[in-house]
C-alpha cells in the first residue's frame, strides 16, 4: 500500500491536467478490468465484475485530480504569476519549492526579506495575486523558453513514511482514495461494480457529473480525503474529524445528504466487523457526491480518509485510517448491492 | 402528594403579568386552600396564606406575576407594539411566541432594523412587533386593544428523568415549592404566613406592602436564580449547578442576606442529608430584600432554584431542587426559634 | 377538499429534514394512494403519483422536506452541538425549542463565544449554539440523543387572527397539503399528470432535479411559498406587492428562474376561467424547485404557483388559509386544462 500511496502521491494531477495519473491507474487496474474507458472530460471508467449483478448500477469513485495552480503570465524579471485551480490557503505557499510544467522546472514561491517588511506587512496574510514563482530565469524571455502560460505548477514535497504509522505529501487528497480503490480491484468483489477515478473534483466535481449522467448508478460511494482538525486550539465540537479515529462517514455537507439506511446497513456492517469508523461533524465542503442530481436518483454513501493539513504541500494522514476507508469500501459495495438487488 | 412537574403545568396554565395576578391569584388560592387555616388577598393583589402558631411569625414569599408584555400601538396593517412588563432583551424575544387573551401571535424583527447591523443589545421595543396575523388594523383590533398584556406561549415539558423546560418557572416554580411547603407543614409551632406576592418583576412591590402587613420576626424568599452549568455562562464564574440542590442566598446586588438564618437553614438541611448551594450573584433581586427592609428590620434570606435562560420561555430546572427547597423550607419552619 | 389545517398538524408532527423525508412521505402516500392511477419513491425518496392522461406530461412538484438540524457532537456535560440542515438565521434560534427524531425535546441556546448582546445579529454564528436537553452527563445525553440525529422545530401549528395559520413549515408541508387537496380534484384529467413530493428542495431542489431527470414532463410547476411585502418597514432592496390572504401568486421570477412565459399564462388563464383571485410575483431572493425542473435533461417549461407567507424559515411562518384552499384549485384547473 505505501509503495501505490508514495507512487500515486508523486504524480502530478491539477485540475484539467490528470494524465500522468490516469496512465499509472489504467495500468494498474487494466488486469483486473472487466472494461475501461476514458470519457471526454478524462474520468477514467473500470469496471469488474462480481459474484451477483444488482438492478440498478453500483458506482465507487475517488478523484485524481489535486490542489495546483496554473501559470497565468510571466513577469518582465521572468517571475510567474499564477492562480490557484482549487482551494489553496496563501499563508501554506511561503517558502514553498514548487514543479512547473510537464517538465517539472523548479521554483520557489517566497516574500522579500523580513529586513525590508514593516511590521504592518508582517500582520497581515499575502494575498494569492502578490505571490509569484521564482524560477530562476535572468528575464521573460529565458523563463519563456521553460514555461509558457497555462503550465500547471504543484508542490514539490517528498513522499514520506513518519511518525507512528503516519505519512506525508502532497495530493494526498485523493490519491489516498484512488489507492484504496485500486486495491479493492484485487479482490473478489460481491457485486459488480463500475470503479470511476475523476477529474476536476477540486474545481466542483466536474469529472462527476458526466460519469454520474453516464452510469445513472443506483448507489453511489464516493472516496475522498476530509479534513481533520484535531490541531491545538481547534475546540472539540468544531473538529469535524480526527486522525487516528479511524474511516470517516459523512452524515451531510454542502453538497449532498448521504442515504440513512445505506448509511446504518453500512455503519452496522463496520461495527460488526470492528472497523474503526466516525462521523464527520461538520457540514461546510462537499465531494464528488454532490453531482448526484445528474442521474435519476442514486442512494449516496460519503466515505473519507482523515487528513491533517489537506491541500497543503505536506498533508498527514495514518495508515490504520486507511486500511478502515479501505475495509469499509469493500462493505459499501455489499451492502449497495444488498440493497440494489 | 403534589408533584411539581404537574403543579407547574397547572400554574404555568394560568399565569399572569405584573400587575394583572388575579388569573393565577385565584388558581393558587384553590390548590392553597385545603393546606391553611385562612387566607386573604390585600390590597394589591398579594395573596396571603395564613397557619397559626404560636411560635415567631414567619413570612415566606414566591412571586406569582410573571414577566409579559402590554400592547401599546397597532399600525394600520394590525401588527402589534408593545411594551415590556418585566425584565426584557428585545433580542430575544425574536420569532418567540406570545399568546393575548384571544389570539396567540409571534414577535419578529422589523426588516429596516435586521438591515442595520444592529448587535443584540441596540435592538429595542421599537424594532420589534407581534405579528398575530391579521391583515388590517381593524382585523387587529377585533382581538387586542391597547393595554391588553400577553404571556409567553410555551409547554411545559420533561426533559429526561428530572428535568423540566417550561416558561415562568421564575416565579411559578417557587409558587410551586411554596405550595409543597405548605402542604407538609400543616402544622406548626411557629405561626406562618405563606404569601404570593404581586409585582415582584416591577420591583418588589407586593413583598414590601405585605410584609408591612404581616410584621414578620423571620422572612424567607423563594425565588430562582441563574444556573452557570451551562455553555451561555461559561466565563461568568458561577457553579451552581441544576440538581446540586436549592440554594441559600448569600448576597445579589439588592441584598445581603441574614447570616444567623443561612446557618440554621443550612444546619436543617445537613440534618435531613439535603444537599445545598451557596448563591452569590453580582446582579439581580428578589423579594428578599424589601422584606429585610420592613418596618425596624426582619432578618431575611431566600432559597433559590437554580435555572437556565432565565426570563425566556424555555427556563429549564431540575425539579429534586424544587423537592428539595420544599422539604428544606418546610423542616425549616417547623423548627423551634 | 382537504382540511389545511388538519392536515398540516398531522404532517408537522410527522416531518423530518432533508435527507430523511420518509416519515412525512408515509402520511402523505396514504392520501394520495387514492387519488392517483399508481404511485413510487425513487431512489432519493421522492413521492411520485402518476394520475393517467391522454395529454402531454406536466409535472407538479411540492417538496416535503422541511428544514432542521442535526446533532454532531455531544459534550462532556450532555450539551450537543449541531450542524443547519437548511437555511437558518442563527440569531434567531436562541431560545427556539427544538424536538429530535425520536421524542427528545431541548433548546437552542448561545455559547459563551456567542454574545447575542454585543454582536451584530447577522454575525451570530451557528457553531457557536447548542442544544440543552436538560441531559445530567454525557452518558445521559448519549442515551437520549446520538449524533448524526435529526431535529426540527417543536411548536405547534395553531389558527390565529384573520383566518390565518401560525405554524413552523408552512414551507413547504402546507404546499403538500395544497398538492394533494389538488389531487383530490384531479379525477381524468385532459393532461398526463406526475405529482411529485420531492426530497432535499431545502439543499438545492435535489429531489425535483432527478425526478424530472426520470419524469421527462413538457411543464413543470412547483409549488412552494414565497415571501410577502406587507411587513413593517419593509426595506427599499426587498419590496414585493405579494400579501398574505390576496390570494395564491404565480410566479414570474425568482433569483433562481425566469418562469416561462407558457406557464404564467396556462396558470393565469386557468385562474381567470376559475374565478381565483391571484397575484403576480416576482421574488427577489429565493429559489425553488421550478429552476430544477427547468434545467433538467434537455429542459422543461417551468413556472409556480406560489402560497404568500410571513417569515419563511422561523417556526412561526404565517399562512392564510383560503390562499392555500384557492391554490389547490388552480393546480387542480391547470392539470385539467389542456397545456
Amino acid at each position: 500500500m505505501i509503495k501505490l500511496l508514495k507512487d500515486l502521491c508523486t504524480l502530478d494531477g491539477v485540475p484539467g491536467y490528470e494524465k500522468e495519473v490516469r496512465e499509472y491507474i489504467a495500468q494498474a487496474a487494466r488486469p483486473y478490468a472487466n472494461e475501461i474507458f476514458t470519457d471526454a472530460l478524462g474520468s477514467l471508467f473500470v469496471f469488474k465484475s462480481g459474484q451477483r449483478t444488482p438492478t440498478r448500477p453500483i458506482m465507487l469513485c475517488a478523484h485524481m485530480d489535486e490542489v495546483g495552480f496554473l501559470v497565468k503570465s510571466i513577469t518582465e524579471d521572468g517571475m510567474l504569476k499564477i492562480v490557484a485551480s482549487g482551494g489553496i490557503d496563501p499563508r501554506v505557499l511561503i517558502g514553498r519549492k514548487m514543479q512547473v510544467g510537464k517538465s517539472k522546472i523548479p521554483g520557489i514561491i517566497s516574500l522579500k526579506a523580513i529586513h525590508l517588511t514593516t511590521i504592518e506587512e508582517r500582520k497581515k496574510a499575502p494575498e494569492l495575486k502578490t505571490l509569484y514563482i521564482d524560477i530562476g530565469a535572468t528575464d521573460k524571455e529565458s523563463a519563456e523558453k521553460l514555461v509558457r502560460v497555462g503550465d500547471y505548477a504543484v508542490f514539490d514535497s517528498e513522499f514520506a513514511s513518519f511518525g507512528q504509522n503516519c505519512i506525508k505529501g502532497k495530493a494526498l487528497d485523493d490519491r489516498i482514495g484512488c489507492a484504496v480503490l485500486l486495491k479493492l480491484l484485487e479482490c473478489e468483489l460481491a457485486y459488480d461494480c463500475w470503479f470511476v477515478f475523476t477529474t476536476g473534483e477540486e474545481i466542483g466535481a466536474r469529472g462527476a457529473m458526466s460519469s454520474i449522467h453516464r452510469l445513472n448508478p443506483g448507489c453511489i460511494g464516493v472516496v475522498d480525503s476530509t479534513t481533520a482538525s484535531d490541531v491545538p486550539d481547534n475546540p472539540a465540537h468544531l473538529r469535524s474529524t480526527a486522525m487516528r479515529e479511524g474511516a470517516v462517514i459523512s452524515l451531510i455537507d454542502s453538497g449532498a445528504v448521504y442515504d440513512h439506511t445505506l448509511r446504518q446497513r453500512i455503519t452496522d456492517a463496520a461495527d460488526r466487523e470492528c472497523v474503526k469508523w466516525q462521523y464527520r461533524t461538520r457540514i461546510e465542503g462537499a465531494t464528488d457526491a454532490s453531482a448526484y442530481v445528474y442521474g435519476t436518483g442514486a442512494k449516496m454513501f460519503g466515505l473519507s480518509t482523515p487528513v491533517r493539513y489537506i491541500h497543503c504541500a505536506n498533508s498527514v494522514a495514518y495508515l490504520p485510517d486507511i486500511a478502515a476507508v479501505q475495509k469499509i469500501a469493500a462493505l459499501f459495495i455489499e451492502e449497495a448491492g444488498g440493497m440494489n438487488a | 402528594m403534589l408533584e411539581i412537574f404537574n403543579l407547574q403545568k397547572e400554574l404555568v396554565k394560568n399565569a399572569s403579568t405584573s400587575g394583572y395576578e388575579g388569573k393565577i391569584g385565584r388558581a393558587i388560592a384553590d390548590l392553597a386552600k385545603p393546606f391553611c387555616d385562612e387566607m386573604r388577598i390585600d390590597a394589591l393583589g398579594n395573596l396571603i396564606c395564613h397557619i397559626k402558631g404560636k411560635g415567631k411569625r414567619i413570612m415566606c414569599a414566591a412571586h406569582m406575576d410573571a414577566i409579559g408584555f402590554m400592547a401599546r400601538y397597532i399600525d394600520e396593517n394590525g401588527f402589534i407594539y408593545v411594551n415590556p412588563l418585566g425584565g426584557h432583551y428585545a433580542y430575544e424575544l425574536i420569532n418567540t411566541r406570545v399568546c393575548f387573551e384571544k389570539v396567540s401571535g409571534i414577535f419578529r424583527l422589523c426588516k429596516a432594523s435586521e438591515n442595520a447591523g444592529k448587535t443584540g443589545k441596540e435592538i429595542t421595543f421599537n424594532d420589534i412587533y407581534i405579528d398575530i396575523g391579521a391583515r388590517t388594523k381593524e382585523g387587529a383590533e377585533k382581538l387586542v386593544s391597547i393595554g391588553d398584556t400577553a404571556i409567553f406561549e410555551g409547554e411545559t415539558v420533561m426533559l429526561g428523568k428530572n428535568r423540566i423546560m417550561t416558561p415562568y418557572a421564575d416565579d411559578l416554580s417557587g409558587c410551586a415549592m411554596l405550595l409543597r411547603a405548605m402542604q407538609l407543614c400543616n402544622s406548626s409551632p411557629n405561626d406562618l404566613y405563606f404569601v404570593f406576592t404581586v409585582q415582584e418583576e416591577l420591583g418588589c412591590r407586593g413583598a414590601k406592602t405585605a410584609a408591612f402587613g404581616i410584621e414578620p420576626d423571620i422572612a424567607i424568599a423563594v425565588d430562582v436564580c441563574p444556573a452557570g452549568d451551562c455553555p451561555s455562562e461559561n466565563d461568568r464564574h458561577n457553579d451552581i449547578a441544576l440538581g446540586g440542590g436549592p440554594t441559600i442566598k448569600i448576597m445579589d446586588s439588592s441584598v445581603f442576606s441574614s447570616v444567623g438564618l443561612n446557618k440554621l437553614l443550612k444546619s436543617v438541611a445537613t440534618a435531613m442529608n439535603i444537599k445545598t448551594q451557596w448563591e452569590i450573584l453580582t446582579g439581580g433581586g428578589t423579594d428578599t430584600s424589601e422584606m429585610l427592609l420592613t418596618r425596624d428590620g426582619v432578618p431575611a434570606t431566600c432559597i433559590s432554584i437554580p435555572t437556565r435562560n432565565l426570563h425566556m420561555p424555555v427556563e429549564i430546572i431540575d425539579i429534586r431542587d424544587v423537592e428539595n427547597g420544599a422539604q428544606l423550607l418546610a423542616a425549616t419552619l417547623r423548627s423551634k426559634f | 377538499m382537504l382540511n389545511i389545517f388538519e392536515l398540516q398538524k398531522e404532517l408537522v408532527c410527522a416531518a423530518l429534514p432533508s435527507g430523511l423525508e420518509s416519515r412525512q412521505a408515509t402520511i402523505i402516500k396514504n392520501y394520495a394512494a387514492h387519488y392517483c392511477d399508481e404511485f413510487y419513491t425513487d431512489a432519493l425518496g421522492n413521492l411520485i403519483c402518476h394520475i393517467k392522461g391522454p395529454g402531454k406530461k406536466i409535472m407538479f412538484a411540492a417538496h416535503m422536506d422541511v428544514i432542521g438540524f442535526m446533532a454532531t457532537f455531544i459534550d462532556e456535560r450532555g450539551y450537543i452541538r449541531f450542524v443547519p440542515v437548511g437555511g437558518h438565521t442563527p440569531a434567531y434560534l436562541i431560545g427556539a425549542t427544538v424536538r429530535f427524531e425520536n421524542g427528545i425535546c431541548g433548546c437552542i441556546q448561545p455559547d459563551e463565544k456567542a454574545k447575542p448582546g454585543s454582536t451584530v445579529l447577522t454575525d451570530i454564528m451557528l457553531q457557536n449554539l447548542y442544544i440543552d436537553i436538560g441531559a445530567e452527563s454525557y452518558e445521559d445525553a448519549c442515551s437520549m440523543v446520538s449524533v448524526g440525529m435529526y431535529a426540527t422545530f417543536a411548536t405547534e401549528p395553531k389558527m390565529v387572527a384573520d383566518g390565518n395559520m401560525m405554524t413552523p413549515y408552512a414551507d413547504n408541508l402546507t404546499s403538500c397539503a395544497v398538492l394533494l387537496s389538488a389531487m383530490s380534484e384531479m379525477v381524468y384529467p385532459v393532461n398526463d399528470v406526475w405529482c411529485v413530493f420531492s426530497v432535499q428542495e431545502e439543499l438545492g431542489c435535489r429531489g425535483a432535479k432527478v425526478a424530472a431527470n426520470a419524469i421527462r414532463p413538457y411543464m413543470g410547476i412547483a409549488i412552494d411559498l414565497t415571501r410577502t411585502g406587507d411587513t413593517p418597514s419593509e426595506t427599499d432592496n426587498l419590496r414585493m406587492t405579494v400579501k398574505l390572504g390576496g390570494g395564491p401568486a404565480i410566479k414570474i421570477k425568482d433569483s433562481s428562474l425566469i418562469c416561462d412565459k407558457p406557464v404564467v399564462e396556462h396558470l393565469r388563464a386557468c385562474a381567470v376561467r376559475s374565478g381565483i383571485e391571484y397575484q403576480d410575483e416576482v421574488l427577489l431572493a429565493g429559489g425553488t424547485d421550478a429552476s430544477a425542473m427547468q434545467r433538467s435533461r434537455e429542459g422543461t417549461l417551468s413556472g409556480a404557483v406560489s402560497i404568500p407567507g410571513r417569515s419563511i424559515h422561523s417556526p412561526g411562518e404565517i399562512i392564510n388559509i383560503s390562499d392555500a384552499e384557492n391554490a389547490a384549485r388552480l393546480i387542480a384547473a391547470a392539470a385539467k386544462t389542456e397545456i
